[in-house]
């Protein structure tokens, strides 16, 4: 099932309209959505007594708001994001279908050549594409607490894709498919 | 004047930018009276805490009072300790 997720979150995100793909419990048309669907789950959460709720809350809620904050106004076409979760499997995917870590980037680091650049900086560096906003430590918390809780993140964006398996090391790579907007997949 | 901010009155699940941005303002407006030269931020009964929200909200604090003007507390929540350590500010 935690593969379904991230193979819907491609099907949707690399469809030309976007449309007639996602249901409406996935699709999270705006942040006040998204933002009640991820209290639900962490309320569900909560509820069963998982220990590490706060910190998966946050780096969803990370993740989540990251689409909204850098595609408002400039979404492809359908606006919002897929998010869904499998308790079950411990999976949950994120996708938008929005600019993009490189193009989000660029204003501000206008060297960064390619896709798997614009991730390494992503979660590397303290940069946002929302200068002089005080921004920019999101992907770094990620980063930290995947790793912290032995946990793994696939983080796709154009070409690049920013991996963290078992709580190694990230790493970054060139991937053959070009995904306009991110693709966020994360188990646990 | 000590000032206590209990950030559970500004919600539980404190996550997004807008919102910690929000929170920043009514504060100022409501929660943070004339006279105040120090304050403390409780976190008790937060139950998610993330860089974004902190940072629009603790950041500005700290600047308007100084970073050793605001003490925090109750941060024991995972997600509170893991977001304080992001944005480099001690307890």
């Amino acid at each position: 099932m935690g593969d379904q997720l991230l193979k819907k979150a491609f099907e949707w995100v690399e469809h030309s309209s976007g449309e007639g793909i996602l249901s409406g419990e996935e699709h999270c048309l705006t942040r006040d959505v998204f933002q009640a669907r991820l209290d639900q789950v962490r309320l569900a959460l909560e509820g069963k007594g998982v220990a590490y709720t706060s910190l998966l809350i946050a780096i969803i809620g990370e993740v989540g708001n990251n689409a909204y904050d850098h595609n408002l106004g400039n979404w492809r076409n359908v606006p919002g994001t897929y998010f869904s979760f499998d308790a079950e499997k411990g999976a949950v995917v994120v996708a938008d279908r929005g600019q993009g870590v490189l193009k989000t980037l660029s204003r501000v680091e206008p060297a960064l050549q390619n896709d798997k650049d614009a991730l390494q900086v992503a979660f590397t560096k303290t940069v946002s594409g929302r200068t002089p906003e005080r921004r920019g430590n999101g992907l770094k918390f990620v980063r930290d607490v995947v790793q912290s809780q032995k946990w793994n993140l696939q983080f796709y964006s154009g070409t690049g894709r920013a991996m963290i398996t078992n709580g190694m090391d990230i790493e970054f790579s060139e991937e053959n498919r070009d995904i306009q907007g991110c693709i966020v997949f994360l188990s646990i | 004047m000590t000032t206590t901010i209990f950030l559970k009155k500004f919600g539980t699940m404190l996550i997004s930018r807008p919102a910690g941005r929000e929170a920043w303002l009514a504060a100022q407006a409501y929660s943070l009276p004339e006279g105040t030269d120090s304050v403390v931020v409780d976190f008790a009964e937060v139950a998610v805490l993330s860089p974004s929200w902190a940072d629009e909200f603790l950041t500005p604090l700290r600047e308007r009072y100084g970073a050793e003007n605001v003490k925090l507390r109750n941060t024991e929540n995972p997600s509170v300790i893991a977001t304080l350590e992001t944005l480099k500010m001690s307890v």
